[in-house]
């Protein structure tokens, strides 16, 4: 008995591990951080002179939160593999990577509800500026009206139900993917029982 | 090959992705960045008309790069069956990725710097090669041990 019982402290971990703190602290930290860069972004865009340079402050910041975004698969199973089991299978990797896509969708929607109950004068003042550097741009005038149009169906406001709606499967699939590059970077091996 | 559900839901989501990435072109519809399929990838993408590929006139619903990582994914991913024996075991995979990973950083940042600016097929070309580095890297993992 003591012998299958030291046996099977040594095999991978149960089903009954839990997940859902490394998924819901990735997850929110990556919201958080993203929604701030995109709000300290967007003020710095609203507070600028409108250059007519295709670069804005706001497509930068567009950059970093995706890159952020895709990652956070990937370091959630890291977490995991940190904190709870180092033993994990593809297959949870992947779940983990798509439940902090999700919760990053989720907080994310969240967050910006909050911001517009701060500051409900947000999305106008970004559109205003936007519009206002595209129309500073060296471009033909057709050219110019549709990114105008792109960028206001853009910015405009979503409705909470819409955001997550968009915002879960592709996010979800994208750090499923990453999660699953997690297990390979960071699960242990798994070793062949004879 | 095992985790074949895993894989089939997969493939089926990289499918759906590639597909709305094409945007209203194939659709025989006109632009309107309000559509969902537009929509859906503003948090991730910038969507600059002048870096989309367009069909039929109307752009797509991503930019150049990152349909390239879309396609390298989902071609990727339907060699999934072969790629975990070839992957097996090698150093490649991970090289593969490095190398594609500085390859973006290098790029991006070169056009930030107006250092050069690339062109739409290069991003293209750059995106493939990122999405099946990816793959490459995550395939040995399906390989029936």
């Amino acid at each position: 008995m003591e012998h299958s019982d030291s046996l099977y402290r040594d095999q991978p971990s149960s089903e009954d591990d839990n997940y859902w703190p490394s998924v819901l602290l990735v997850g929110g930290i990556f919201a958080f951080v993203g929604f701030i860069i995109n709000i300290a972004f967007g003020y710095i865009q609203i507070g600028s002179e409108p250059t007519g340079s295709m670069f804005s402050p706001l497509m930068l910041s567009g950059v970093v939160v995706c890159l952020a975004t895709c990652v956070g698969g990937l370091i959630a199973v890291w977490h995991f593999t940190k904190d709870v089991s180092p033993h994990l299978k593809l297959g949870k990797g992947a779940l983990i990577g798509f439940f902090t896509g999700a919760i990053i969708a989720v907080f994310s929607a969240v967050l910006n509800e909050l911001w517009l109950m701060v500051d409900p004068d947000y999305t106008q003042k970004l559109v205003e500026s936007v519009v206002a550097n595209i129309e500073a741009m060296d471009l033909p005038a057709d050219t110019r009206d549709q990114m105008i149009d792109q960028m206001a169906a853009g910015l405009q406001d979503s409705t909470f139900i819409q955001q997550l709606f968009l915002g879960i499967p592709v996010t979800g699939l994208l750090n499923l993917l990453t999660g699953m590059l997690g297990v390979k970077l960071f699960a242990a091996k798994e070793e062949e029982v004879f | 090959m095992r985790y074949k559900l895993l894989y089939f839901s997969i493939l089926a989501g990289l499918i759906f992705l590639f597909v709305i990435s094409l945007g209203n072109g194939i659709w025989d519809r006109h632009l309107d960045y309000s559509d969902w399929n537009y929509r859906v990838f503003y948090g991730i993408c910038h969507q600059m008309q002048d870096r989309s590929f367009h069909i039929y006139d109307v752009p797509m619903a991503v930019n150049t790069r990152c349909f390239g990582i879309f396609s390298g994914l989902l071609a990727a991913w339907l060699m999934v069956p072969y790629l975990t024996n070839v992957t097996r075991e090698k150093r490649w995979p991970g090289l593969l990725l490095s190398i594609s990973v500085a390859l973006q950083v290098i790029d991006y940042s070169a056009g930030q710097l107006s250092i050069w600016n690339s062109s739409n097929f290069s991003r293209f070309f750059l995106g493939i090669i990122l999405g099946v580095a990816l793959v490459c890297m995550i395939a040995d993992q399906f390989n029936k041990k």
